[in-house]
């Protein structure tokens, strides 16, 4: 009998089996793999407001975003005594990698940007700028053509929340007079004129912070057109006449109301206390009053508890109202001094995708809506993201941002990040507001300081 | 394959052999192939490594610069230095530099560099080195000088008193190479001077000098271990590889010997059969029998198979034989019966002597056909061939042309050992075939005379056309080619008879034209002598 023989397509497939056997063989003797290196932690600066607002978020939400923060984030607590040694600088100056992400106050966000120690958001896709306020998406940008070499301003932090100085003023005796809130300083000067005489309860035509007054008196000096520094140069101006001349001009419209309108400075002293301004206002002893929005919730809370206070104090949360600190008129702007801190992240830190995967889940979980959704309700901030603000229910929070922060004609921007600078006219200021000094003498007197330790600029 | 020598060659066990071996050197070559692949992938690993020590002590130098730049933070004094000052702060700064460098060993050397410079571009700078390096003289001690900087050094000083911060590309390209102080890595760090009323207030530049010696050390240990690395594997390998290829081979020898031997004993057998003689033939037969198959199923089918021819070839030859003598007869009556008739015709008109001699004729052809076919078997004994021969020569010359010139010499010849009939017939066989070639009127003649050494030479000759030895050789081999058989078998049959009987027969052509067959057989053996001569 004729048996077939074996086909050549048989062949073939025998020799692909053969051949895959041997490849495979091999295979016995592989291990299992190595095992994966633990996910990158990332590093971030301790902040206390922000674990309560995590904490709430983890038992009100139930999310496992919120639940697993502290697994997936390293927080990294900075002693108060330490901040103002500003011990960041260290760090970045000499390209640390850690903390990855840090929170920082809008000045240092200006001097740690244009140092080229934070990464670019926008570019970078870390954070959209288009979903924050613009006024205070602008106040934590900075120029880093230096570093680079790209023209315009970087989105280099995000913040969760609008803080700054603003003008409080007596809206129910505004309405009794029928005033409109001033928008220049001698409007502001010409209400005091007419209602002070006529409200006995009222001692004061407006209130100013006497301790840290140069935080109050930036929003007028730039009102009146002056800067320290030149932000998109990164120079220092204040010596230059246009701001000189400001300076001068700007103190001396607010000494030219010592006495009349704002506390004299035999009075000053009265108000060097912490809160003694708000207490004051409360009290029912000024019509106007510069101090930091957030204020408004502490007016909510002190009217709120407010039994067994003098005849005059406030009752009601809408006898309170809010606008933009004046200006010079003739000045195209009003200003507020942001006192808003917001989360950037390490330039050097950015070793890696993963890290920066990492630093933009964290930012997306501390500046996300309902974390600002929350931090309204219960803190009273003014959310920084735009969609946030149209799902604000607290109307305090939304009266400040409507009357202040969103008016079309007001600047948020940030005092200078110079501690020396700040500390000189901080300290001539007072010798001014105290009447020890002219304006122009106490400019001089500064001046002169800073400029034997122009090297420390 | 047609001779030993190339069948040697291209044998099965050979071939196998080169197989094996050109399989294992294959084999061989992959294995070293990855030799190369080796030295790749330990050039890549020293690379790596390498690679790895290097950011590992870029990393350490970095960490070390910026522990001291943390400890140079808290020195509020150098915001008091100026160049012309020799005050506390001056000696307090010098005295901590000289503890750095001195206490600690992985610290070559520090400068504290001032961010401003004066007019000359000079930087107010505290320094101090170890100076290990046997070409430098130790320094006195930390110093205060005001030093300019060049290059590249100088864009990386400026870059860093602009920006307040480590440019790494520029620092790169600073830190690398032999440094004027020594070998070392250089680390240039800002130096924040941190205080509470004014925060990090910038002072300048530290330029720290890393020891690197260790470093060295270790990479000079990681290439002399990959060197030593590589030579043992190259040496195992080797090494491996002549253990397993004389195992390989020699298992392959013996394995390839074991597998092939039924095979090389069945073709040795069967190439006997080549040079075999007929009488050979049973020893053959039985040979290819004792071939031990071992149970190959090749073997078998082909031993099964020759052994069947084997069975069958002596039949054949015996029945060709057997045909032959029948046909070489029928031609031998076919010439001569013409003569038989013309005497029978003859002898029809005559009577007394003329008829006695033609009866007496016709007798003798009767008598010599008779012998012819008395004795088919061809009894073996002592004889003498010339009665046989003559007989064969009266039948051949029988009805031959009257112009053909024949001669018969016969000279006494000794008795020879065979049989009577087959000697006869190879008698005739030839005496027939040289008819054959026989022209018109040639001559055709037999010689038998005795040799020197007591056997027998016949000699039949024949004229005609000249022949080639290699025509003459075709006719005692007319199966050599496989493709036809030439002419008659009766030479290769005389042959065969003549070889039977321990002769020879050989054909030669003559100087003259035709050919010469010479049949030589044997004296008796000393044990062959005391047989009778037939009648």
């Amino acid at each position: 009998m004729v048996t077939p023989r074996l086909t050549p397509v048989t062949a073939v497939q025998w020799l692909s089996r053969g051949l895959c056997l041997l490849l495979l063989l091999p295979l016995l003797g592989c291990g299992p793999g190595p095992e994966p290196p633990p996910p990158r932690t990332i590093t971030y600066t301790f902040d206390a407001p922000t674990r309560h607002l995590i904490t709430l978020l983890a038992e009100k939400s139930k999310s496992p975003l919120y639940q697993n923060f502290d697994r997936n984030f390293k927080g990294l607590l900075v002693p108060e005594s330490l901040l103002p040694y500003e011990p960041f600088v260290l760090g970045l100056s000499t390209e640390s990698k850690i903390p990855s992400v840090l929170l920082l106050d809008a000045p240092w966000v200006q001097r740690y940007g244009m140092a080229g120690w934070l990464y670019e958001l926008e570019r970078t896709r870390v954070f959209d700028r288009s979903e924050l306020v613009p006024a205070v998406a602008e106040a934590f940008s900075v120029s880093l053509t230096r570093i680079t070499h790209r023209r315009g301003k970087e989105l280099v932090a995000v913040p969760t929340y609008i803080k700054g100085n603003i003008l409080f003023f007596r809206r129910d005796i505004l309405q009794r007079y029928n005033l409109e809130p001033p928008r220049t300083w001698m409007e502001l000067k010409a209400i005091c004129r007419k209602v002070l005489p006529q409200e006995k309860s009222l001692k004061y035509g407006l209130l100013i912070h006497i301790t840290n007054a140069l935080n109050d008196f930036y929003p007028v000096f730039w009102g009146f057109g002056g800067r320290v520094f030149d932000l998109d140069q990164g120079q220092y101006v204040l010596p230059q006449q246009p701001n000189r001349a400001a300076w001068v001009a700007a103190l001396t419209e607010l000494l030219s109301m010592e006495g009349s309108i704002i506390p004299g400075p035999a009075e000053l002293k009265k108000f060097e206390a912490s809160g003694s301004l708000r207490q004051a206002f409360y009290h029912g002893q000024a019509l106007f009053m510069i101090n930091w929005n957030t204020r408004m919730k502490d007016l909510h809370d002190l009217i709120a508890k407010g039994q067994g206070q003098p005849p005059g104090s406030l009752t009601s949360v809408s006898q309170v109202g809010v606008a933009p600190i004046p200006d010079q008129a003739g000045q195209p702007h009003r200003y507020s001094n942001i006192g808003s801190f917001g989360w950037a992240v390490n330039r050097f830190s950015v070793t890696d995708p993963v890290v920066i995967e990492n630093a933009k889940s964290f930012i997306e979980l501390v500046a996300d809506e309902q974390f600002q959704l929350l931090a309204a309700e219960t803190l009273g901030q003014v959310p920084s993201l735009k969609r946030a603000l149209e799902k604000v229910t607290n109307q305090e929070v939304l009266q400040v941002y409507r009357d202040t922060f969103a008016q079309k004609d007001m600047v948020i921007r940030p005092r200078p990040h110079s501690r020396l600078i700040n500390r000189v006219l901080e300290k001539y200021l007072q010798e001014a507001l105290y009447g020890r000094l002219t304006p122009e003498a106490a400019l001089d007197e500064a001046l002169g300081e800073l400029k034997k330790e122009q090297g420390s600029l | 394959m047609k001779t030993p020598e190339t069948f040697i060659r291209y044998s099965l066990r050979n071939r196998l052999f080169v197989l094996a071996g050109a399989t294992f050197l294959l084999c061989a070559v992959v294995i070293l192939v990855f030799f190369p692949l080796l030295n790749l992938t330990l050039g890549g690993l020293q690379d790596r490594t390498l690679r790895s020590m290097k950011d590992g002590a870029e990393v350490e130098a970095t960490t070390i610069a910026r522990l001291l730049v943390l400890e140079f933070s808290s020195l509020k004094g150098l915001l008091q230095v100026t160049p012309a000052s020799d005050t506390e702060v001056d000696k307090w700064i010098k005295d901590l530099l000289w503890e750095k460098v001195t206490f600690n060993e992985i610290i070559e050397g520090i400068e504290l560099i001032q961010g401003q410079a004066d007019v000359q571009g000079r930087h107010l700078t505290y320094l101090f080195y170890r100076r290990e390096a046997p070409e430098l003289k130790p320094m006195a001690g930390p110093q205060k000088i005001m030093k300019s900087f060049q290059g590249l050094e100088l864009d990386l000083i400026n870059s860093i008193n602009e920006q307040q911060r480590v440019d790494n590309a520029l620092q790169e390209s600073v830190n690398r190479g032999p440094k004027q102080e020594g070998e070392m890595m250089l680390r240039y760090m800002p130096v924040h001077v941190l205080l509470a009323d004014e925060g990090a207030v910038y002072w300048g530049v530290a330029k720290i000098g890393i020891d690197t010696s260790r470093m060295r050390q270790l990479l000079l240990l990681q290439s002399e271990e990959q060197d030593r690395i590589r030579k043992d594997i190259w040496l195992e390998l080797i090494l491996s590889l002549t253990i397993s290829g004389v195992m390989a081979m020699s298992l392959i020898y013996f394995w390839v010997r074991f597998i092939t031997e039924p095979l090389k004993n069945l073709s040795l057998v069967a190439g006997d059969l080549q040079s075999a003689k007929p009488e050979e033939f049973d020893l053959w037969l039985e040979n290819l029998k004792r071939v031990d198959p071992q149970g190959q199923a090749e073997v078998v089918v082909i031993q099964q198979v020759l052994e069947r021819l084997g069975a069958a070839v002596p039949k054949l030859g015996q029945r060709l034989i057997d045909g032959e003598a029948r046909a070489c007869l029928g031609q031998v009556m076919a010439r001569g019966l013409p003569v038989l008739k013309a005497w029978q015709a003859e002898l029809a008109g005559l009577e007394g002597g003329p008829a006695a001699e033609i009866r007496a004729g016709l007798n003798t052809v009767f008598e010599d056909l008779t012998r012819l076919g008395s004795d088919p078997e061809g009894e073996w004994a002592q004889l003498d061939i010339t009665p046989g021969m003559e007989r064969a020569w009266r039948l051949v010359s029988l009805g031959l042309p009257a112009e053909i010139r024949r001669r018969l010499e016969l000279a006494p010849l000794p008795a020879v050992w065979g049989s009577a009939a087959a000697l006869t017939l190879a008698m005739l066989y030839l005496l027939n075939f040289a008819v054959e070639l026989l022209p018109p009127a040639g001559d055709l003649g037999l010689k038998a005379e005795p040799t020197p050494v007591g056997g027998v030479r016949l000699a039949v000759w024949v004229s005609g056309e000249p022949r080639s030895p290699a025509e003459c050789q075709g006719w005692l081999n007319p199966f050599g080619d496989p493709g036809r058989i030439q002419g008659s078998l009766g030479p290769a049959l005389a042959a065969a008879i003549a070889a039977q009987h321990g002769g020879v027969l050989t054909v030669e052509p003559r100087e003259q034209g035709g050919v010469t067959f010479s049949l030589t057989l044997p004296p008796l053996a000393a044990d062959q002598e005391f047989h009778e001569l037939p009648l």
